[in-house]
């Protein structure tokens, strides 16, 4: 299935490591309306997504090379999603508006709280690796469920349609993973 | 640790989990449009009208004790027959409580409890299972404290002291003042939680319409909704595909009305097999049935015309190379067959697929499918080989929809809508994002109307 997208990768990827601005119009032709979806899906709106996604691309410019991704897209919307999420923590620490940004933190303050009691730091590669070790427990279709939400912060609804399950089955699912979530991070100290 | 730093954790895991689940977007979206071929299914089940179906109890507690089902109130009294003791009220309260589809496990289940009125915000209750026949305790029981703000839905995990093997349970919640009883059946799996009889009423046959008879075996479910056809012997297909909705009632016989009088249509006298689907979340039950009209024994059976598709038409379309530059135009010919009526010297593209209106692309058949794809080769819109790039459908906002296809863009407004040049319209499915033949068959949804 990805055959084609690897040649396209090895191309732009190529393109960016010449120096050759034809990589970006490749990028934004190839992967720009899917970046676009997912930070409109973060931020909630158009403009604001347009401008991730071409920051999104500028990051991409700028760091390839000297990096050089297994998968161009999954570092290209890993590169989306964090632009865009560090952008509406900038613009909606209120968590006014912001697309599907509020109702999945919503969803997490059952598990997790808005704000830390006490400051703590956090060493972010490590609950980075605590993340993993959980994602390595789940079911794939578990897995692609939480991280289609948690991570791209797409719609139920979406996820649904795109996975083929009914939206209560995919809520389920999250309900659940969340669940299991909130005794891992208690288990690994995080809670 | 805060929420967001969650977030921004999740955003930072390996790269293979990202990948992972960006081919599972793709294969999802692909998979889930194979092609339905009811005699196939049908020849699996073995002609059982026998499906895994969404199975659900739900209740709603209103002031004054009524017992409404969520979704439909004809069958409130048939519904209620399912449930036991008096419904939960506590002061003013209104809370509306629900056990939904796949909410089951064999280790716990988790209730929906919605805040209606907001007038209290939290109630105790003792909870446990009994079996489906009330007759034995299956759980301990167990008390939980339910805190749900105004206008709000929240859902309460409860974990059973031991696992439970599928089957029907009964929910028993009992309040200082009122005892609840939801009916929560434990049967995800390809059980025979639908068993359904369907047969047809011979006499009750004319050209434009018959009748269905369906005895429901198990308790009620509601608001169910049946797609249906009519082939003739030779396996073609006579009537477009029709959709019913109705109410099951346990032990209760329904009769359908499955009419098309209402197209030019009429059935010759002959045989015929009527194909019904019933979809349910991710359950289906199918069936089928064969009927026959007239004499067929004596009277030379003629066979069914339709009533579109009368002459074959080259139609021609028009678009901009570039919507943003109306004066670029190719001039793409197809041999789309569109019915006579719009035969009218205009641009008509997809008059030959209004009867295919309604079908999710895994219902077409194979020749309905190539009838579109040829459509969609006409609009360019098939990607060469490439699962992204060459043709992609991003949405955007306000109800905006791109398609990108062959390094051209284009627009789909309003939602539901097509625009191409300013002339054509097509009523499209929710977008999403969807890449290679999956965007072939969003379109093969998408193409569903044509309005000049």
């Amino acid at each position: 299935m990805r055959t084609t997208n690897d040649q396209l990768d090895i191309e732009i990827i190529s393109l960016l490591q010449k120096r050759d601005e034809q990589a970006l119009s490749r990028l934004r032709e190839a992967y720009g309306a899917l970046c676009q979806s997912i930070a409109r899906d973060i931020l909630g709106s158009r403009e604001d997504a347009e401008e991730c996604v071409s920051d999104a691309m500028m990051k991409l410019w700028n760091t390839i090379p000297p990096n050089q991704p297994d998968s161009l897209r999954a570092y290209l919307v890993t590169v989306v999603r964090s632009i865009a999420i560090s952008r509406y923590r900038a613009e909606h620490a209120d968590r006014r508006g912001g697309g599907q940004t509020a109702a999945v933190l919503d969803e997490l303050a059952d598990i997790l709280p808005a704000e830390d009691t006490v400051e703590q730091a956090y060493d972010q590669r490590a609950l980075k690796e605590t993340i993993e070790r959980f994602l390595g427990t789940l079911s794939p279709d578990a897995r692609t469920v939480f991280m289609q939400r948690y991570f791209l912060m797409a719609p139920v609804k979406t996820i649904a349609r795109e996975q083929g399950m009914s939206i209560g089955k995919v809520k389920m699912l999250l309900l659940r993973t969340r669940n299991k979530l909130q005794i891992h991070l208690q288990k690994e100290g995080y809670l | 640790m805060k929420q967001i730093d969650f977030l921004h954790a999740v955003g930072s895991v390996d790269e293979r989990y990202v990948e992972e689940m960006m081919q599972a977007k793709e294969h999802g979206a692909v998979t889930r449009h194979i092609r339905f071929d009811p005699a196939a299914v049908f020849g699996v089940l073995g002609g059982a009208a026998v499906c895994a179906a969404m199975v659900f109890g739900i209740l709603a507690v209103k002031n004054g004790g009524t017992i409404k089902p969520q979704t439909a109130t004809s069958s409130a009294e048939q519904l209620a027959e399912n449930v036991y003791g008096t419904p939960y009220r506590s002061g003013n309260s209104d809370f509306m409580l629900s056990v939904t589809e796949n909410s089951i496990e064999a280790d716990s289940l988790v209730l929906n409890v919605k805040n209606k009125s907001g007038q209290i915000d939290s109630f105790r209750a003792e909870w446990y299972l009994t079996d489906g026949d009330d007759s034995r305790q299956i759980t301990g029981k167990k008390q939980i404290d339910i805190a749900v703000p105004a206008e709000k839905t929240k859902s309460c995990t409860l974990m059973f002291d031991t696992q439970i093997e599928k089957g029907e349970y009964l929910l028993h919640l009992d309040t200082a003042d009122r005892k609840l009883v939801i009916w929560v059946p434990y049967l995800t799996d390809e059980s025979h939680v639908f068993d359904v009889d369907f047969r047809i009423d011979e006499d009750a046959v004319t050209d434009s319409s018959l009748t269905l008879k369906a005895t429901n075996h198990m308790p009620a479910l509601t608001d169910y909704e049946m797609q249906w056809e009519i082939k003739n012997a030779a396996g073609e297909v006579v009537t477009a595909t029709r959709s019913i909705s109705f109410n099951l009632i346990k032990d209760n016989e329904i009769t359908l009305l499955l009419d098309w009088s209402d197209t030019e249509y009429r059935l010759s006298a002959g045989t015929y097999e009527l194909y019904g689907e019933i979809r349910k979340g991710m359950s289906r039950l199918t069936f089928s049935r064969k009927f026959s009209y007239g004499d067929a024994g004596t009277v030379a059976a003629s066979e069914p015309v339709m009533t579109t598709s009368t002459a074959d038409t080259e139609v021609v379309i028009h678009f901009p190379n570039d919507p943003y530059d109306p004066d670029s135009t190719t001039t793409t010919t197809t041999a789309v067959t569109a019915p006579a009526e719009y035969n009218d010297g205009k641009v008509r593209i997809i008059a030959e697929f209004r009867e295919q209106m309604g079908k999710a692309p895994a219902e077409l058949t194979d020749a309905e499918g190539e009838n579109i794809r040829n459509l969609i080769d006409a609009l360019h819109l098939v990607p060469s080989t490439k699962s992204y790039g060459d043709a992609y459908v991003g949405e955007l906002t306000g109800g905006c929809y791109l398609i990108y296809a062959n390094g051209k863009r284009y627009e789909l407004w309003n939602e539901t809508m097509l625009r191409l040049d300013g002339q054509y319209y097509i009523m499209c499915k929710d977008g999403g994002t969807k890449g290679g033949k999956a965007l072939v068959d969003e379109v093969i949804a998408m193409v569903t109307k044509y309005q000049p």
